[in-house]
């Protein structure tokens, strides 16, 4: 026969199999929830890298445009025109030795032209006659003033004849360059600053020492920035100079210049610098450069004007 | 002794002129006169002086007031040299004013000439010529304290100081 189950037992058994079912679900939901836990945690933890590495991206990309070239085409302007310098200085020394001994050579070989007589009188003059001068009556002493005034004036255009050709140097020729930039941040010039391959002292110590290669390298460049001047303004271009990192460096303010002041300069620059006898005798080129105007500020400076 | 007959270039026409190298070629490229070495006769000086209305000699003879600085004391002297030379608003030419003087007493006349036109006492305006300074009747009986000492301007004080 048959085993028979009460309908009690039966129920019994739905409902064990339900608390089993239950057990089950709420095992399967912390187990989910934990896992959820664990992922949110490792994506809140990727979204805060995912952030930095925004962050670094920016600064790389700042870093590149800002101060990794202006800053370093700074520092590479400044050391490539301070070796120039030095360079220039070199040639300089050199062209001055030259120029002493062919003085020195026409000094000599002078006293054994037709002006001998006048340049013993000349030499009478100042070992006995000028030391007198002043015990002697006025008009004896303009007179004979106005006498020496003649022979010096004889003596003086000989010389300048026998010097009037600047000394052609036997030396290789060495290439110089000068950079300026001019500000313009509105498109009309306000600003033109130029770095020579010159040592600043050729300026702030002029009166202090002789003139040489470098006076005239910083002479021949303001004559073409003041011949820019008079064909495109400003008027009444009056240049600041001074020194920069040890270099001669040039300001002018361009208020009321024309656009094409930068044109015009380049033109001024090649004619006058094309043209000067002492450069050319001296063995050297110089050729401007136009850079941007940023990259001749300091960068500390560049940074406060930005 | 020949040496000194030497031809001589741009140093000597700017220790000539009084002005610095670089002046006497801004003079000669506003006159047309660019010579080699920018070496100058006595004419030609003369042109270049003429044109730049450089004078010298400001100084000879001109009396220091009583000051206890020396500073204070050049530059109110200065002020008295700008009233007497340009009066009635005649600009003229700025460096004559410290043309002469010790290289100690051109920056600070130079320095306290250039305050007194941040604080609007004198206009210095760049012409050919070259940098001229003048004043209008309004600053006068400022600039005339200032010379007498009666009153001083406080942005000049740095200058005083050295």
């Amino acid at each position: 026969m048959t085993a028979m189950q009460s309908v009690a037992d039966a129920l019994e058994g739905v409902a064990n199999w339900r608390s089993e079912q239950e057990a089950q679900r709420q095992a399967e939901i912390v187990d989910v929830e934990s896992q959820l836990e664990k992922l949110t945690a490792q994506l809140t933890e990727l979204q805060g890298k995912i952030e930095s590495l925004r962050e670094f991206r920016a600064k790389i990309d700042e870093r590149e445009t800002d101060e990794g070239v202006v800053a370093r085409s700074y520092d590479a302007i400044f050391a490539a025109l301070l070796g120039q310098s030095a360079g220039l200085n070199d040639r300089a020394l050199e062209l001055a030795a030259a120029e002493e001994a062919r003085n020195a050579q026409v000094l000599a070989t002078l006293s054994k032209t037709d002006l001998a007589p006048l340049i013993q009188e000349y030499n009478q003059f100042k070992e006995q006659v000028e030391p007198t001068l002043a015990a002697l009556p006025e008009s004896y002493r303009g007179a004979i003033i106005g006498h020496h005034q003649g022979v010096v004036g004889r003596i003086r255009a000989q010389l300048a004849e026998a010097l009037s050709e600047p000394i052609k140097l036997e030396a290789e020729r060495i290439e110089f360059e000068l950079v300026f930039g001019i500000d313009a941040p509105n498109g009309a010039p306000e600003l033109l600053v130029m770095v020579l391959p010159v040592p600043e002292a050729a300026y702030t110590d002029w009166s202090d020492r002789p003139e040489d290669l470098c006076t005239y390298v910083g002479a021949r460049v303001v004559q073409a920035v003041y011949e820019a001047s008079k064909q495109t303004g400003p008027v009444g271009a009056q240049a600041a100079c001074g020194g920069h990192q040890g270099l001669l460096a040039i300001e002018l303010d361009l208020e009321g210049a024309k656009p094409d002041f930068a044109q015009s300069l380049l033109d001024s620059l090649k004619v006058v610098l094309m043209s000067a006898p002492e450069l050319a005798a001296a063995g050297i080129g110089l050729t401007a450069r136009q850079v941007d105007f940023d990259l001749l500020l300091p960068p500390e400076l560049d940074e406060e004007e930005s | 002794m020949l040496e000194e007959l030497l031809p001589t270039g741009l140093t000597e026409t700017a220790r000539r002129l009084g002005v610095e190298p670089f002046e006497v070629v801004r003079l000669m490229v506003a006159t047309d006169t660019v010579s080699e070495r920018f070496s100058a006769t006595d004419d030609h000086l003369q042109k270049l002086m003429s044109f730049g209305e450089i004078e010298s000699g400001w100084w000879e003879g001109a009396e220091l007031p009583d000051d206890a600085n020396p500073l204070r004391k050049r530059v109110r002297a200065a002020i008295g040299l700008l009233l007497g030379r340009a009066a009635g608003g005649t600009a003229i030419r700025m460096d004559n004013l410290w043309r002469g003087l010790g290289l100690a007493d051109q920056v600070v006349v130079e320095e306290a000439l250039n305050i007194l036109a941040d604080e609007e006492l004198v206009v210095i305006e760049n012409t050919d010529s070259g940098v001229k300074i003048s004043y209008t009747a309004a600053a006068e009986e400022v600039l005339r304290e200032l010379a007498s000492g009666k009153s001083d301007v406080e942005a000049l004080t740095e200058v005083y100081q050295g």
